[in-house]
């Protein structure tokens, strides 16, 4: 583990308010910002996996480069060190197998997300 | 710059990121009437920009992270420039590069803005700048009409008295 969120560990990996002062509160625009980011990361970790299998560094280096920021804007500061390793390992294409343990720890924490997401969002119905 | 909405084109291909810049400049410019379209790539926005003519566009420099062959920014922005080159373009970047700075400007960007924590501040200055270009333009505009009316005026009140004085040789006095 590269961060100290586990599957066990009880605090949040998400932190909406940075999002809900920018856009003033409003619900709705909450809301639809919550289901392009879940719709969104529901394509990009297939993706960082499927680019990992076939070791496409440019693809590993735009998808991590991508996500940067739709996960700040999320509050989610936590993987923001794991995908700025995976952009730089990307962009010198090297050491596949960092970039293994970097994605084991995305997936772990952008799944605690979506389950964070899921819940917070039913506050915005 | 009252009745008729202030246009801005966002164009960036990532979603999260897009939304929330709109919400945000809707949020902060609330006082402001405007119209704010979304759009991924720049070839989707091309048939828009011709037709709408938006006053301000904010286009991402990394256009191609999600659709690979999509023109970047850089590419996206002479497009821009060249069909209308009143519009203002802020260009977004991930880096912050000196190179692609002098590089956008000499394009014609009318700001650059780098990603990092103080995005959306950055932008909001950026807006307020752009804004008052266009409000000041359009005020030189609507007096450089006045101006035309009231020389046309003058010529025709002129040319009038002129030609009264050849009324009474015309009716033969």
């Amino acid at each position: 583990m590269i961060t100290n969120v586990t599957e066990k560990s009880t605090e949040n990996v998400c932190n909406i308010s940075y999002l809900s002062e920018i856009v003033g509160g409003k619900k709705a625009m909450i809301k639809g910002i919550l289901d392009a980011f879940l719709i969104q990361v529901a394509n990009d970790l297939p993706a960082i996996n499927d680019a990992i299998v076939k070791t496409d560094y440019g693809a590993i280096k735009k998808i991590a480069h991508a996500m940067k920021s739709s996960v700040s804007i999320m509050g989610m500061s936590v993987i923001k060190p794991v995908l700025e390793e995976m952009e730089t390992l990307g962009a010198s294409a090297t050491n596949v197998e960092r970039i293994k343990v970097l994605n084991q720890d995305l997936q772990l924490i952008v799944s605690r997300a979506i389950i964070e997401i899921e819940k917070e969002k039913l506050h915005y119905v | 710059m009252k009745n008729k909405p202030i246009k801005i084109f966002i164009v960036e291909d990532n979603d999260v990121f897009a939304l929330t810049l709109k919400a945000d400049i809707e949020n902060y410019f609330d006082n402001l009437l405007l119209n704010i379209q979304l759009f991924k790539t720049g070839e989707e926005s091309w048939e828009k920009f011709r037709t709408e003519k938006p006053h301000v566009v904010i286009l991402d420099y990394n256009l191609n992270s999600k659709i690979s062959d999509a023109s970047d920014g850089s590419e996206v922005l002479v497009w821009f420039k060249r069909e209308n080159p009143e519009v203002k373009v802020i260009l977004l970047t991930s880096e912050d590069s000196t190179d692609i700075a002098i590089q956008s400007f000499r394009n014609g960007a009318f700001d650059y803005v780098v990603k990092n924590e103080a995005q959306f501040k950055k932008i909001h200055i950026s807006l307020f700048n752009v804004f008052n270009l266009v409000r000041l333009e359009n005020e030189t505009s609507t007096y450089k009409n006045i101006v035309i009316g009231i020389v046309l005026s003058l010529a025709v009140l002129l040319g009038g008295m002129a030609a009264i004085r050849f009324v009474p040789m015309l009716l033969g006095n």
